[in-house]
């Protein structure tokens, strides 16, 4: 990781826009997206269905590009590189985890043979004792993935993302298809692994996950809604100015016009 | 093939039951079947007849609910020469190009300089050669299906299990990749394929009918 300001940023989005051209029109997923997501801890993305989160998601991991705006992982600028260069950055840097447990894994390598393969591919240690007894899956390392349980499958699946210990790991709803069992067991192997170095992104709609996390991101409507860290939840404001005003508030101004006034360096918001 | 040819793997009485939601599925009833060295055998039936579990049950994918497993010649499957898989869902790593796709089971075997030559041979029959430096989301599903075909063949398993593997393939395609298939069993493979391909079927040596999860014997040909 090279040395610079971003010791304690694993990965910035800076102004990220998303459109998709679908046959109905321009869907705009993300509509200038800044967020810094804090190294070697476990972040939230949360919001509802159509949020944009898996578009965010997306873009962070280096699978998709972004229609506007920068995404910078441990320092390193993802747009405007070749092909070839985002390629190799993104085995180096990223790791990804999918929803489905199938989808993120090979059914015909082994719990040991998966991680062999990711240790070649980030040159990382070839030794992953530790790490799988870090996730309960010492006993399984000759196993295929159809004899592992889904829980098993998924907590395989964030091994084989952090070996080599790369700066970021994003992960689309990783529990969404566990039991509460399964789940609460993969997030005490999320917490851990962070504990490692590696920075967790996960999009979530279980609050489970939003307990473990150290910071929270609310996503609505594609932009940026609040930011959380530890308890107390701190609206965005985004360079134009903009603030989302939470769904229970928007309801007292069904004109969607309000009167702005500066009291003694507080703002009051109220209906004209 | 002769009758005497060796044995590859034998399953005997195999069950496998599952539950799609409320409904019992029985997906294989006592299915027992021999599989020999240098033939080629399709494996055919409607869909749902219980193919793919038949597959997946031979490979350990799965594990049967009743019934054995005999690998006369080796440890159960296990080892990259004893048996390579071509799912339906293809299993192409997505951050490795179709070239290193191709390879994977020699990388992890540790015998890539070896089978180099077989790796570069496979790229070139199945039309691959092209696109051996693109990764798999950067190619048609036929040259995926095609990749993932090449790279169970790669280390010459002694049995090999293809599920639908002209599935996203144009006639001539279809072609190359029986082509291929009957190259393999000719070095004294066993090839074990589910497919719909009457083409497919004109060619094989055997055919092994499912219905309804049991196995009711090669129609008249």
């Amino acid at each position: 990781m090279p040395a610079d300001a971003s010791g304690t940023t694993a990965a910035a989005c800076a102004g990220l826009v998303k459109i998709y051209w679908t046959a109905t029109g321009e869907v705009h997923a993300l509509k200038g997206v800044d967020a810094d997501f804090p190294a070697a801890a476990v972040s939230a993305v949360v919001g509802p269905s159509g949020s944009g989160k898996s578009s965010l998601l997306r873009i962070l991991a280096g699978l998709d590009r972004p229609t506007a705006g920068q995404v910078t992982v441990a320092g390193v600028r993802l747009s405007g590189l070749s092909v070839a260069r985002r390629r190799r950055l993104r085995r180096r840097l990223l790791g990804y985890v999918f929803q489905r447990p199938a989808d993120n894994l090979v059914p015909y390598l082994t719990v040991a043979e998966h991680l062999e393969l990711a240790a070649r591919l980030r040159r990382g240690r070839r030794d992953h004792g530790e790490l799988l007894e870090l996730l309960g899956l010492a006993q399984r390392r000759r196993h295929l993935p159809g004899q592992l349980s889904g829980g098993e499958q998924q907590r395989l699946a964030f091994a084989r993302a952090v070996v080599g210990d790369p700066p970021l790991v994003v992960a689309d709803e990783p529990t969404a298809e566990l039991d509460s069992a399964a789940a609460a067991a993969l997030l005490v192997a999320v917490r851990a692994l962070a504990g490692r170095g590696t920075a967790l992104v996960l999009a979530t709609h279980d609050p489970a996950v939003v307990r473990l996390s150290e910071r929270t991101f609310y996503l609505r409507h594609g932009a940026m809604e609040a930011e959380a860290t530890g308890r107390e939840a701190l609206s965005v404001i985004d360079d134009a100015g903009r603030v989302q005003l939470p769904p229970e508030v928007l309801k007292l101004f069904p004109a969607r016009r309000a009167r702005i006034t500066v009291e003694q360096g507080r703002v009051w918001i109220g209906p004209p | 093939m002769s009758d005497g040819a060796r044995v590859v793997v034998e399953a005997v009485g195999l069950c496998k039951s599952y539950r799609r939601g409320p409904e019992e599925v029985r997906a294989l009833r006592e299915v027992s079947l021999s599989l020999r060295a240098g033939e080629v055998v399709a494996l055919v039936g409607p869909s749902g007849s219980g193919k793919t579990t038949l597959v997946n049950v031979v490979c350990g994918w799965e594990l049967a609910d009743a019934g054995r497993l005999y690998w006369p010649a080796g440890a159960g499957g296990r080892s990259w020469d004893e048996l390579a898989v071509v799912p339906q869902d293809l299993g192409l790593v997505d951050e490795l190009t179709v070239a290193e796709n191709v390879a994977l089971p020699l990388w992890l075997s540790g015998r890539l300089e070896e089978g180099q030559a077989v790796a570069a041979e496979l790229l070139v029959r199945l039309g691959l050669a092209g696109k051996a430096d693109r990764l798999p989301a950067e190619v048609s599903l036929g040259e995926r299906q095609r990749a993932a075909l090449a790279r169970a063949m790669v280390t010459g398993p002694r049995l090999l299990l293809a599920d639908e593997p002209t599935g996203h393939q144009d006639a001539d395609w279809a072609g190359a990749v029986f082509d291929a298939v009957r190259r393999l069993a000719g070095a004294g493979s066993c090839c074990l394929v589910a497919t719909h391909s009457q083409e497919f079927l004109a060619r094989v040596d055997r055919v092994l009918t499912l219905r309804d999860g049991e196995l009711v014997g090669a129609p008249a040909r």
